[in-house]
């Protein structure tokens, strides 16, 4: 079994908390690896831009969904920059799912959760079904006539599969607040451990690049790169 | 304001156009939607790369195989 090399070194037994958690956070990723400077030759690929490219669209949506919070409903339908926001917030999130899914082709078809990287794979899937369930609810938050449709057509679907007695979408309260506050939680919290869990694995080489072995060794030097 | 009023009058009105194959029904924004995407991927797995050297995944741009 092949171990992380450490960022800083693990703490004695007797230290406090706050000198374990540190030694814990230090021990997350390998030593410069949590902003490395250089990446695997394989790397250099339009196909490995969309891991990032979904976070950077990520990022937008967190940004212009908080100033939709701001404003509110009342905004957002009547104003000119209210409506610009809601679009960016919508393309946005447009943009965040095709690359998202675009990510998810490549990764599949590399078998990116070869050389122990079967959590980056997982926590990544997860985070890809609670962002659908966050788009679900911000469909259902727009507060016009749209969201009432698909709160109507979809009540039925979600009373099928049991969750109706608290998951409501007829309840625009209950779906803003789901919107806003725990599903977003919930991605983003999936997409710190998916980010982590990258770096501290790195990131998944093509089937070639490493004779189909699966365990990441850099196809130049031969060496296993990272455990 | 008379000329975005029948815009939004005409798009609200308007039902989509949708594609059957059988059981497969699909609005045609959608179809180009998935298609744009489809080819997004297939230049982003055949465009070469700005600013890589090589041509082969065997080769580095450092002696330790790493790009910078």
């Amino acid at each position: 079994m092949t171990t992380v090399p450490r960022a800083v070194a693990p703490p004695p037994d007797n230290a406090s908390w706050t000198v374990r958690l540190r030694g814990r956070i230090g021990g997350l990723v390998p030593a410069g690896e949590a902003l490395p400077d250089s990446q695997p030759s394989y790397v250099s690929s339009w196909i490995y831009v969309f891991g990032v490219l979904t976070l950077a669209a990520l990022t937008i949506v967190l940004g212009s969904g908080i100033f939709l919070t701001l404003g509110g409903s009342a905004w957002w339908h009547v104003s000119s920059v209210g409506h610009f926001v809601n679009s960016l917030h919508l393309w946005s999130v447009e943009l965040f799912f095709m690359f998202m899914v675009i990510h998810l082709w490549g990764k599949f078809w590399m078998a990116a959760w070869r050389g122990r990287r079967t959590m980056t794979w997982v926590t990544g899937v997860v985070a890809f079904v609670a962002s659908i369930g966050t788009a679900f609810t911000g469909y259902l938050s727009q507060s016009n006539f749209d969201s009432q449709w698909i709160g109507a057509e979809g009540k039925d679907g979600i009373n099928a599969i049991g969750a109706g007695a608290f998951f409501n979408v007829l309840n625009p309260g209950q779906m803003l607040l789901w919107h806003v506050v725990l599903l977003p939680l919930v991605v983003a919290a999936l997409t710190v451990v998916h980010i982590v869990l990258v770096r501290r694995h790195g990131v998944a080489p093509p089937i070639d690049a490493t004779g189909g072995d699966g365990h990441g060794h850099d196809p130049a030097s031969g060496h296993p790169r990272r455990a | 304001m008379p000329l975005i009023a029948a815009f939004h009058t005409s798009a609200m009105a308007a039902a989509g156009h949708y594609l059957h194959w059988g059981a497969i029904s699909v609005s045609t924004t959608n179809l180009l939607i998935v298609i744009a995407m489809l080819v997004l991927f297939g230049l982003a797995l055949v465009l070469p790369f700005p600013g890589h050297r090589t041509t082969a995944h065997s080769t580095g741009d450092r002696a330790d195989g790493c790009a910078s």
